[in-house]
């Protein structure tokens, strides 16, 4: 062996370790970028997206933004039975944040399955409350349900979701294909303006142990849906297990003859047609005789009386009269423009069709002309009382706020089934002279006719009152009524109308047992306009000052001084017989 | 000519070193948003939820039980709303002068 030979040896090592340990570092370099790169990929798909669930359908808002529905993080009771140690206190402290029975509760307690559900999409209160007793055995469970703040308030408008969220009701259901894909909808209505038409007329129903009844708020312009209600109601969460005719939107979906509302729309015709002045004189010194029935007044006047007084009085005579003037034709066209032919074009599912007269010639134009034979719903009626006061125009009545162009709203109004609308929407039915003499013939029924509670201070109400019996098996019955009241304000310039109508009232000591639209209904009216014009934006004004009392003055002259000049009734007497 | 070819290799092990750094620094940034996100996520459940809760709070019946229960106020009368205009302006010097004395 040389030194040399042993360095080059070495040399030849070194170089082979060199080499080894070159590869295996090369190795750990490209797997390190392979790591870097790859990695980066697969951190990426870890994040994954973000939480789904609450805002998987939109809400819905009142024109505020106060919201009426929403998803929410639910959170669902349930008991696992099997650790109740004192299922009698549990259920009470239980039953007592629920407002439930305890019994009942305490029956599930007792339960022999392991899971029982005590109450499914608890409010974030009854969450807080029933976590605070901290019972054991009693937990939670999160779900992703349909929520609503303002519980029973606006439940027929708003409408509710079956328990995959889908809407299977009102604006839930109309609007389902919007609100599944995130998209929010904002409604024109004022859920403050809803609460106080809603305790108005719960006060109504109770005070005078009616049934049921109706409440509507409609700008008389846009058409929008300020409030409506609709009494019995029910709570969304509990749509399953309320009663039908809880469920069931009597401002859209009922019909009802209305009754002597109805006048404002004969009188509205005859002065449109030009055929009377709101001076002309009418023959009501005994009741009319048409077609076999005898058409008289409330408080018989027995004397000739103006159009305007005759409307004051809310006189069948004078109304009758002026119908046989107009003749059916001229009624149904009249009717026709006014939507009366057929349903609202609103945007909820629950609409009606009025029912017409099946026979409809010159006799039976009498009863139409104050609110009989004709059955529509209260809808119909603000919607038609709207197109009196605001100049002549029918708006398309929305439940949507207006603010998106009109083209929008138009598009998600429901098509009409052709054929329905023979005579058109939108459009001016009455001339903006007409309109005016209805609006100083509304505010005289307020200021000294039959709707003096309607008056609500400062706010020049305008109104019509009415009372319609109601028909049971196929007779009318004198004591099963409609009372109803459609006001509209200020009269100086009309802004809202306001309708209510209440079903089945029953008269009372201090209103002398009368149960009429006057002392039912106006009342409920004046409360809503008075609690709500400030919230609308609309100041008092002094009633008294002469811009606003002259502007709506109709003289009506002493009975002595009217001429009798028409003699209508002649022409009809042969039917008689 | 082993520092010839060990040069190249020694460059890609420490440019690999600090790509494989880097990659782990961003590796905790992307971990520190994801947990934002989430957080995020939270919060924006919290806030809605709220909301709802807000609504719930508020709603006009509610208000009006409790405006009832702790409170004198009524709603507001006619009376009791005026315009600039409606004010009372003159008879308010006699006041005044009994305020000096």
């Amino acid at each position: 062996m040389t030194a040399p030979s042993s360095v080059k040896m070495g040399r030849a090592r070194l170089l082979a370790a060199g080499f080894v340990f070159l590869c295996a570092f090369a190795v750990i370099a490209g797997r390190l970028l392979d790591l870097s790169m790859a990695g980066a990929d697969r951190t990426a798909t870890s994040l994954g997206s973000p939480v789904v669930g609450i805002s998987a359908r939109g809400a819905i808002t009142d024109r505020n933004g106060v919201l009426l529905a929403t998803n929410m993080p639910v959170k669902s009771a349930f008991v696992r039975p099997s650790l109740i140690r004192d299922p009698a206190g549990a259920a009470r402290k239980i039953a007592g944040v629920l407002g439930s029975d305890a019994g009942e509760v305490e029956q599930r307690l007792r339960s022999d399955s392991e899971f029982v559900y005590i109450r499914r999409l608890l409010t974030p209160n009854q969450y807080a409350e029933l976590s605070d007793l901290e019972i054991p055995g009693l937990d939670f469970e999160d779900e992703a349900g349909r929520f609503y703040p303002q519980g029973a308030l606006a439940s027929h408008l708003v409408g509710f979701t079956n328990i995959d969220t889908t809407g299977i009701a009102g604006v839930e259901k109309q609007f389902d294909d919007e609100l599944s894909t995130g998209t929010g909808i904002a409604l024109a209505l004022d859920v403050r303006v809803q609460h106080v038409v809603r305790s108005a007329l719960a006060r109504a129903i109770e005070r005078f142990s009616a049934v049921g009844g109706t409440g509507v708020v409609l700008d008389v312009d846009s058409g929008e849906v300020l409030a409506m209600v609709s009494l019995p109601d029910f709570h969304p969460l509990d749509a399953g297990t309320a009663p039908a005719d809880h469920k069931k939107n009597n401002v859209a979906q009922s019909i009802y003859e209305l009754g002597s509302t109805f006048k404002i729309f004969t009188a509205a015709a005859t002065l449109e047609s030009g055929r009377a002045t709101l001076q002309t004189p009418y023959d009501a010194r005994q009741p009319l005789r048409v077609g076999g029935h005898r058409v008289s007044d409330f408080r018989p006047q027995e004397r000739w009386m103006t159009l305007a007084e005759g409307f004051m009085r809310s006189s069948n005579i004078v109304t009758g009269l002026m119908a046989l003037d107009l003749g059916p034709a001229g009624q149904q066209e009249f009717m026709c423009r006014l939507g009366f032919f057929e349903e609202v074009p609103i945007e909820l599912p629950e609409r009606a069709a009025p029912l017409l007269p099946s026979k409809w010639d010159i006799v039976d134009s009498v009863p139409v002309a104050f609110g009989h034979t004709l059955a529509s719903t209260p809808l119909h009626l603000a919607r038609a009382v709207a197109a009196m006061v605001n100049g002549g125009r029918l708006p398309p009545v929305t439940v949507l706020r207006r603010e998106r162009p009109a083209a929008a709203v138009a598009a998600r109004t429901p098509a009409m089934p052709t054929g329905t609308r023979p005579c058109g929407t939108g459009e001016q039915v009455i001339s903006p002279k007409t309109s005016q003499d209805i609006n100083r013939l509304l505010r005289l029924v307020v200021v000294g006719g039959t709707g003096r509670k309607g008056n609500a201070d400062g706010y020049v109400v305008g109104g019509k009152t009415g009372t319609a019996e109601k028909v049971i098996d196929g007779r009318y019955s004198r004591d099963r009524r409609i009372a109803s009241f459609v006001g509209a304000y200020p009269m100086t310039r009309p802004r809202y109308v306001v309708s209510v109508t209440v079903d089945e009232p029953k008269g009372r000591k201090e209103t002398f047992g009368f149960a009429t639209g006057g002392w039912v209904a106006a009342p409920a009216v004046r409360e809503i306009i008075s609690r709500s014009a400030l919230m609308l934006g609309i100041d008092p004004v002094d009633e008294t000052a002469p811009a606003v009392s002259e502007a709506l003055h109709i003289p009506i002259p002493e009975p002595e001084e009217i001429q009798p000049v028409r003699a209508q009734r002649v022409a009809f007497r042969p039917r008689q017989g | 000519m082993m520092l010839r070819h060990a040069l190249p290799w020694s460059l890609v092990i420490v440019l690999a070193v600090a790509i494989y750094g880097t990659a782990h620094v961003v590796g905790g940034k992307k971990k520190e948003l994801a947990a934002l996100e989430q957080q995020i996520a939270a919060e924006l459940e919290t806030a809605h939820v709220l909301r709802a809760e807000l609504s719930f709070l508020a709603s006009p019946a509610r208000l009006e039980e409790l405006a009832a229960r702790h409170t004198d106020m009524r709603p507001t009368a006619v009376a009791q709303i005026v315009d600039v205009d409606g004010l009372p302006a003159v008879p308010q010097l006699p006041l005044l002068r009994g305020a000096r004395q």
